[in-house]
């Protein structure tokens, strides 16, 4: 993955605006975009060409598609306007709600896993979950999520991912971090028939480092070799 | 002109054919905001609005018929979903509209890939290869045409084509790159000079007013 040093972040603006960088460049611009007023003016002159380039598309819409679509708006509720972002980056949340979404991740098991091991880990991360200082990094990509949780004073932590599905054969997952643009190698894990994968972490992310996984040989690499799966914005 | 007229003055930034998108006197922003307050009505004469742009992203993007339907589907939910967000300080409803859609089309065209690359894994690197010939030519005819009314006639040949890949089949900077036989930095350089230069061409007003 090639990560651009900062001064190479302005000239990405015309990527951004056509959705052309990968889910880690993305992120990184993204969080140099909230501070860079030259880059905000950039994004949205070249707003106003992108959709000049999208109504140049135009066209009729099947016909039949208005009413599956308004009978969907019937039954779809709206978001609430709470701040979207506000539980989402590396912010020690409430720990009961951190709790819920560790035992909401870690119930997509499946029933064909090792129960005892689940109970164990399931422990493990609900006491994690709990910990006062429990940390909690969101990781999205095109397919699959995960969530880091840990704790900085324990140095521990837990990567649970789900609807990822298993990685091909000869073929692993590997977690990373990524700080100051150097990847770090932190563990590779599988996952099951039910798309989901635990592993453990005892390496943890500095603050303005990014968190993500890439698919790997088996064994994992000592650098990535695929572009990333999944990536969390800046921690 | 006269440059008093605050409201005369936007119609007059607004490129041309953004202008058409505008019906029944009702400027969109004002619609998506009633939308974002669960207005129906107003998502309905939304739609009408939008649903030939989202549509005609998610075509040209993804290209299969049945899947663009499902993209554009999603995305105007999403537009109905995510309308409590909008904030008309923040840009206009045609910007935000069309970003969720491009985004949406982007995401389906490489999830589609990434999937391809896997059923075959042949130990090569497909994206690598050129973009393959079932593309029918009419399409690419089309999109000659669309890049022409769009302004991207104001491009040299090399920022043309560099965001033709990038927009048009979703493709990421280091794909163009791949796909165009140029350093990754070329690329970042075209797609973003393109942009300035078609900015400029929907937006000349821009230049003179401030």
């Amino acid at each position: 993955m090639n990560l651009p040093n900062n001064d190479d972040l302005h000239l990405l603006a015309g990527s951004y605006a056509l959705n052309a960088l990968d889910d880690v460049e993305r992120r990184r611009f993204e969080s140099h975009l909230t501070s860079c007023t030259t880059c905000q003016d950039d994004i949205a002159g070249f707003r106003l060409a992108v959709d000049e380039l999208a109504v140049a598309t135009s066209q009729a819409p099947p016909p039949a598609m208005k009413a599956r679509v308004l009978a969907e708006v019937g039954r779809t509720r709206q978001v609430s306007t709470v701040p979207a972002r506000s539980m989402s980056v590396g912010r020690a949340l409430p720990r009961l709600a951190l709790a819920a979404a560790v035992v909401a991740a870690l119930g997509m098991g499946g029933l064909a896993a090792q129960q005892r091991e689940r109970a164990d880990r399931y422990q493990e991360a609900a006491s994690l979950a709990t910990a006062p200082d429990a940390r909690i990094v969101r990781l999205a990509g095109r397919t699959g999520a995960a969530q880091m949780i840990y704790s900085p004073t324990t140095g521990s932590g837990v990567l649970v991912a789900d609807n990822l599905a298993p990685a091909p054969s000869g073929r692993t997952y590997q977690l990373w971090i990524i700080e100051a643009g150097t990847p770090r190698p932190i563990g590779t894990f599988d996952t099951n028939s039910a798309h989901h994968g635990e592993l453990r972490v005892t390496s943890l992310p500095g603050s303005g480092s990014l968190v993500a996984v890439t698919e790997e040989p088996d064994g994992g690499s000592q650098l990535p070799t695929t572009a990333p799966l999944l990536a969390s914005d800046p921690v | 002109m006269y440059l008093g007229d605050g409201a005369r003055l936007d119609t007059m930034r607004m490129p041309r054919r953004l202008r058409s998108v505008q019906i029944n006197d009702v400027n969109p922003e004002a619609l998506l905001v009633r939308v974002g307050q669960g207005d129906r009505q107003a998502f309905e004469a939304l739609y009408d609005t939008i649903a030939p742009v989202v549509y005609g992203v998610a075509r040209r993007v993804v290209r299969d018929p049945q899947m663009a339907e499902d993209v554009a589907q999603e995305v105007l939910l999403e537009v109905w979903r995510q309308a409590p967000r909008f904030d008309p300080a923040k840009g206009r409803a045609a910007s935000w509209i069309v970003t969720i859609a491009h985004r949406r089309a982007v995401d389906r065209v490489r999830a589609e890939q990434t999937r391809h690359n896997r059923e075959d894994r042949v130990g090569r690197d497909a994206s690598a290869e050129p973009a393959q010939s079932d593309v029918g030519n009419h399409l690419e005819e089309q999109v000659v045409r669309d890049g022409i009314a769009a302004g991207l006639s104001a491009l040299t040949d090399t920022q043309r084509e560099a965001v033709r890949l990038a927009f048009y089949e979703g493709r990421t900077h280091s794909e163009v790159a791949q796909l165009l036989g140029i350093p990754l930095g070329t690329a970042k350089t075209r797609i973003r000079d393109g942009l300035i230069r078609l900015r400029d061409a929907v937006e000349p007003m821009e230049v003179n007013l401030s």
